[in-house]
């Protein structure tokens, strides 16, 4: 039996009191409600974004309301208007953050590659300012005409007074300043500024160059100014930049302004790669190397996590379920106090717990123990910390679970004479993981790339000893992989971590899917 | 599996016990009863032996974690008065910010999951099995480069509506109810499940709309699964440091964790002492919900399974 | 302790490499000129506040307003920057010396400077990285020397020009701030760390480090002392480690006659590198250095009396108050001297500065100043980088204690190579106190060098 034209229906409904049915009248107001503020809001940013010309977000805007106001308004799509919220909502702070890892990673985007090009000519361009000893220096006054044009006072070091204007240098005398006191106030129409006074026009300053025979006089404090030469400029018609001393030029390849023999100007700027990240994946030795060691932890950690948080929350949960118990719901809030620390928090107290020497644990076995030194145990103890912080999870969802099984059921069975434990393996336990096991495969995946535990417990320590790049005993897929992004030669890598979680997260959706297809609850689901 | 023989163990005798039935009795509890009481008290010792440091810690003068005696020479409540009165420390405001956003995140979340476990679960449409392997899916993309997108995001749309844009507890509040299609959908969703059809066809037969049907009928009997995925987004929202330190700038408005973390994020040496208060006095709340939801829970869904 | 937040702060800089995507969308025509005047987009809250106003130090007045000013003065908020016409990033221990200056400067000049607090220290540079080309960051920075590298190559700093007063300063500390002929900061102050004693348990400054040795054992075994040597480790600490590596012959990247530092030339396996792993091997069995102990565990250790020696830097000392110390030199090991890395850090003026000419100005006409330096010594006591400042502390005998260990030191390499050694330095370190082979561990751990520097 479904559901299906339940608009007809409601037109067929007796035209009530609100009170009785609230779609009719006050449900139709909630909903043209609703959709006021929403198209309200959207023209309001549709106006701005098209404004600033932002016409990618403007054509998601508009589909969205659209699409929004369809649903609520026409007749039908009633699955359509149960869903729309959170799946706009999803759309937004979960999908395209999905796609824009996805676009990321193929970028160049990491050290050396951050700015746009743009921002990469200015500052090429800026650092090849260069003084040296023969540069002249000066005193600075900023001149400020009435039309706020710049002009520079400029003492040099024998005392001599230029007026330093966008066409060069004039030499002053005492005759062309007005003075009050010690103080030069002016010179002619210009008048001498307070640094407060340049608060909007810091920019024209940083760029106003006063030009000279070697080259141009720019401002270094607000009390002085040097001659600087320009090593390199930028052609812009060809976008090349020239050296100057040599005349070789650099042309722009692969996100860097590089020359004919392979001198590259800094910085560069992002570009897309292509897939030269994921190609850098398949192609590194060092990914190659303890990959199937990681890889097979990885999985360990994962599955065995689920598997003992699960095992402990669901006994805790069978254990506090029966009706005798007295305080049992003071028992339950107790228990889930580990899950109510946070778990940064939580995962550095267990490190100091666990430290050999000062540690909490060895001092109370009186025992000299490596809890986090030995790789085996220090295996052990992310799983046991990891179990710490996981089974009040399950507890929870336990009892939420044991609640849903008909008592009558396991009457039966007792009454047929099954005992405690048969009927635990044979009713309830299946019937649990009807309703458990697709949340038992999100916490398989979520532990899949649980970073955070592994890095501040140990850092993904012990070290393996002989391994091709650091890698640890206990460093999961994500934890190493992330580790060869951000320490290798070139820096942070932002590019090619995000094809490292493309690629993590292409395995772990398809090992879920799998897993899911095969659960009971997926075939339930007709 | 049809039941002919009455239950023997169910019988208990109206006429008082013997020393032997009392020692019988005894133990049957004991089979019964007591060992869960043992059991609590293990999982006690499991759940609060690092908690009991972090208690310890929230007492101790020198706010260090390591080498610390269990129970503090000289206990002292120094950390708890910085939380409330250093003007540095507006902690109280913390509380009731961390508070208000997990609660409204909370309310909406639960809301918008219910919804969406509705529509999975009781109407049919094509796409339904993909679109709920889909909700869960996304979920899994490792978090940590999608953070990038969603500051980017709310930069934009802090420039058309500053109201929910970077800096502020509205963003942030939206930012969470993202996460409401997800596993607690499903979980939502096969609880949903579990109430039979018969009721929706009864109500549908009298003339009631789905709108109806799903506020008058399918949430009342789903109170016990909304408790439980109120509280656990309730849990996930007060603990999230990550989102909540990118979009929060103003001291006042940060949240708990937020606040907190300025005490261990020193260059050398964390100051845990305050930390560890703050996180004690955090964990309450969440405590005390579950405490209270308890009552829908059990109840409700012992109430509701009767009918499966 | 040093790595222990920076998975954390990594994720804050990811998130702000958004910003600098973000940018690219926008198109660069409309933002400059709407953010050359206060951050009205950023910050809708503050932009009530009159612009003239100057900010007030926490905690001065219990008036409304000020204590909102407050709440910016100080705020430690990870990512967006400030409101202010001149925004500081530092770190929790300089910002309270640094906000008097700030606000001294504001007065003077009408505008309003805010000094925002970011922790921990190196995760400032991270953040600018991404912070900058966005629009979100700082004008000006407190970064370390050996980060300016990267963040010199990514184009996100900007040079100063001191002009004449360069001469004020030691020429290691403008070398190490200077890239490609070009000065990116005004060195603030210049640390290595050095021998800490207690003078009340080993009163006469050990002649060689085989005495030390044999002194802090016996105080062990006398049961006088727990902790031969405070050293930092858990799981091993490559540059608390570096004057002893040092001494025996090793070296971490070699330099040419210019002084660059050569990614090719790792010294890490080299013959002195490996005489100084099996010295570690043989310390770390005879209980000289323990593995396990960290920062709380070293600070603890000495601060206690509880150890005789400590090898630390001057951050940790104020922790030491309780204790009679003095700070000197390590004394050599097998006849070499060691040579600990030299840290400089300096005010460095952001590319992508709002206010390039507030920032400018700070730095090289208000900073550089002795006055200033020792203002900010007082404040903080770091061995400072302006030679007149310097010359006004030398009758604190800390200062001279490092000031004397690191004549031999050696600045830090700033470049990108060095991001590879640390990890795979690291676990080497941990291997040998773990009982493992020294050599097998110090040439393991120079392959996965070159691997990763060759991977880059």
């Amino acid at each position: 039996m479904t559901i299906t034209d339940t608009a007809v229906e409601r037109a067929e409904a007796p035209p009530g009191g609100a009170h009785r049915d609230p779609t009719s009248t006050g449900g139709l107001v909630a909903r043209l409600a609703f959709l006021a503020v929403v198209d309200a809001v959207a023209l309001f940013a549709l106006a701005r974004l098209l404004d600033d010309g932002q016409w990618f977000a403007a054509a998601m805007v508009a589909v969205v309301t659209i699409t929004l106001n369809v649903i609520y308004l026409i007749p039908g799509a009633v699955p359509a208007k149960y869903l729309a919220p959170g799946t706009v909502l999803l759309l937004l702070f979960v999908a395209y953050p999905v796609g824009y890892t996805v676009f990321l990673s193929t970028t160049n985007f990491g050290t050396g590659n951050f700015l746009s090009q743009e921002q990469a000519i200015d500052q090429i361009l800026r650092t090849a300012e260069v003084g040296d000893e023969e540069s002249a220096r000066f005193d600075l006054q900023v001149l400020l005409s009435p039309e706020q044009e710049i002009a520079y006072l400029l003492t040099d070091e024998s005392g001599a007074l230029f007026l330093g204007t966008a066409e060069g240098l004039t030499q002053l005398d005492d005759a062309d300043l007005t003075t009050e006191g010690d103080e030069v106030v002016a010179v002619g129409e210009f008048a001498v500024a307070a640094l407060g006074d340049l608060a909007d026009i810091q920019q024209e300053v940083q760029d106003f160059e006063v030009p000279t025979d070697r080259g141009v006089i720019k401002f270094a404090s607000f009390t002085t100014a040097s001659e600087r030469t320009k090593s390199i400029v930028y052609d812009e018609e060809r976008d090349v930049m020239v050296e100057v001393a040599t005349g070789v030029e650099f042309s722009p390849t692969g996100g860097r302004y590089v020359s004919e023999d392979g001198r590259e100007l800094q910085p560069g700027w992002r570009s897309g790669v292509g897939t030269e990240n994921y190609e850098r994946i398949v192609d590194n030795s060092a990914i190659r190397g303890p990959f199937l060691r990681t890889f097979i932890w990885t999985f360990a950690f994962a599955i065995l996590s689920v598997v003992l948080a699960l095992a402990v929350g669901l006994f805790l949960a069978l254990a506090l379920d029966d009706e005798r118990l007295k305080g049992r719901r003071v028992m339950r809030s107790l228990l889930i106090i580990p899950y109510a620390i946070p778990s940064f928090m939580s995962a550095l107290v267990w490190q100091g717990l666990l430290n050999r020497d000062l540690g909490a644990v060895n001092r109370l076995l009186g025992a000299d123990i490596g809890w986090l030194s030995d790789p085996w145990l220090a295996r052990f103890s992310v799983l046991l910390v990891n179990t710490w912080l996981g089974f009040p999870y399950m507890m929870l969802i336990a009892t939420g679970a044991l609640q849903g099984i008909p008592s009558s059921l396991k009457e039966a069975a007792r009454v047929d004479g099954a005992s405690g434990p048969q009927i635990f393996r044979r009713i309830t336990f299946p019937l649990l993981m009807i309703s458990m096991s697709p949340l038992l495969i999100a916490a398989f995946a979520f532990n899949f790339n649980n970073f955070n535990v592994i890095y501040l417990l140990n850092r993904g320590g012990p070290p393996v000893a002989g391994s091709e790049t650091p890698a640890g005993h206990t460093d999961i897929l994500i934890s190493y992989t992330w580790r060869l992004a951000f320490e290798g030669g070139r820096g942070q890598d932002f590019g090619f971590a995000a094809a490292i979680s493309v690629v993590i997260f292409l395995l772990v959706a398809t090992i879920s899917a799998i897993s899911f297809k095969r659960t009971k609850a997926f075939e339930e689901l007709i | 599996m049809t039941a002919t023989a009455p239950a023997p163990v169910d019988t208990t005798p109206p006429r008082p016990p013997t020393r032997d039935e009392r020692n019988v009795r005894r133990r049957r509890w004991w089979r019964e009863v007591g060992w869960r009481y043992v059991v609590f008290a293990i999982a006690l010792a499991f759940a609060m032996f690092p908690v009991v440091w972090i208690v310890s810690a929230s007492f101790n003068p020198s706010g260090g974690l390591r080498g610390q005696q269990l129970i503090p020479d000289e206990p002292t409540l120094r950390h708890y008065r910085t939380l409330f009165e250093d003007p540095n420390v507006p902690f109280a405001r913390w509380f009731v910010n961390t508070i208000v956003i997990a609660s409204s995140a909370t309310l909406a979340n639960t809301f918008l999951c219910a919804l969406a476990a509705f529509s999975f679960s009781r109407l049919r449409w094509t796409g339904r099995r993909t679109g709920l392997l889909l909700v869960l899916l996304v979920q899994m993309f490792p978090q940590l480069l999608a953070m990038v997108a969603i500051f980017t995001m709310m930069q934009n749309i802090g420039d058309v509506f500053p109201a929910i844009g970077l800096g502020t507890q509205a963003g942030l509040i939206l930012i969470y109810m993202g996460g409401a299609l997800g596993v607690n959908t499903w979980l939502m969703k096969g609880f949903f499940d579990t109430i039979p059809r018969s009721l929706d066809e009864s109500a549908r037969i009298d003339g009631a709309t789905h709108w109806q049907i799903y506020s008058r009928i399918i949430l009342p009997l789903a109170a016990p699964i909304l408790a439980v995925v109120a509280l656990l987004t309730f849990i996930i929202t007060l603990n999230d440091f990550v989102i909540a330190s990118f979009m929060l700038n103003d001291v006042d408005e940060f949240t708990l964790s937020v606040g907190l973390f300025r005490f261990i994020d020193g260059r050398f040496g964390a100051n845990w002492g305050p930390f560890a208060a703050g996180a004690v006095l955090g964990a309450i709340p969440i405590i005390v919900l579950w405490l209270f939801l308890q009552r829908y829970v059990i109840s409700g869904l012992t109430a509701g399974a009767e009918k499966g | 302790m040093r790595a222990r937040w920076r998975w954390l702060a990594l994720l804050l800089a990811l998130v702000m490499v958004a910003a600098a995507c973000g940018d690219s969308d926008d198109g660069d025509d409309a933002e400059p000129a709407a953010e050359t005047t206060a951050e009205t987009t950023e910050a809708p809250a503050e932009t009530t506040e009159a612009p003239a106003e100057t900010t007030e130090a926490p905690a001065e007045t219990t008036e409304a307003p000020a204590e909102e000013e407050a709440a910016t003065t100080t705020t430690t908020e990870p990512v967006v920057r400030g409101a202010g016409d001149l925004v500081i990033w530092a770190d929790d221990t300089r910002t309270p010396a640094l906000l008097p200056f700030a606000e001294q400067f504001g007065e003077e000049n009408g505008i309003t400077v805010t000094v925002q607090e970011l922790t921990p220290f190196q995760d400032i540079d991270d953040r600018v990285l991404v912070a900058g080309p966005a629009g979100e960051g700082p004008d000006i920075f407190i970064g370390a020397h050996d980060q300016l590298g990267g963040l010199v190559e990514s184009g996100v700093v900007a040079p100063i020009d001191l002009g004449d007063k360069a001469g004020s300063y030691s020429e290691a500390a403008l070398g190490a701030l200077t890239f490609d002929g070009q000065l990116y900061g005004l060195p603030y102050s210049v640390e290595n760390i050095a021998l800490i004693r207690n003078v009340d348990l080993v009163p006469d400054a050990p002649a060689s480090f085989e005495e030390l040795e044999e002194v802090a054992l016996g105080l062990v075994e006398s049961g006088e002392a727990e902790v031969p040597l405070a050293i930092q480790q858990n799981p091993g600490d490559p540059f608390h480690n570096y004057p002893l590596f040092t001494a025996l012959g090793g070296y971490v990247f070699g330099r040419d006659a210019g002084g660059n530092f050569l990614p090719d030339d790792l010294g890490i396996d080299s013959e002195g590198g490996l005489t100084a792993a099996a010295a570690f091997s043989a310390w770390s069995e005879n209980g000289l250095i323990n593995g396990d102990l960290d920062f709380d565990g070293m600070i603890e250790a000495f601060a206690s009396g509880a150890a005789p020696f400590a090898i630390t830097g001057p951050w940790a000392v104020p922790n030491f108050s309780d204790v009679n110390y003095v700070v000197e030199p390590i004394p050599a090991v097998q006849g070499g001297t060691p040579q600990p890395f030299i840290g400089v850090q300096g005010f460095v003026v952001s590319a992508f500065a709002e206010n390039p000419i507030f920032a400018q100005t700070f730095v090289v006409d208000f900073l550089a100043t002795e006055e200033a330096a020792l203002g900010l010594f007082e404040a903080d006591p770091r061995p400072p980088a302006q030679l007149d400042a310097l010359a006004a502390v030398s009758d604190d005998p800390d200062i001279v204690g490092f000031g004397e260990a690191g004549q031999n030191g050696v600045p830090m390499p700033g470049i990108p190579a060095m991001n590879s050694v640390w990890q795979a330095w690291t676990d080497a370190y941990q291997l040998v106190f773990a009982g493992e082979d020294a050599e097998q561990a110090f040439t393991d751990a120079a392959t996965q060098i070159r691997n990763l520097i060759e991977q880059g």
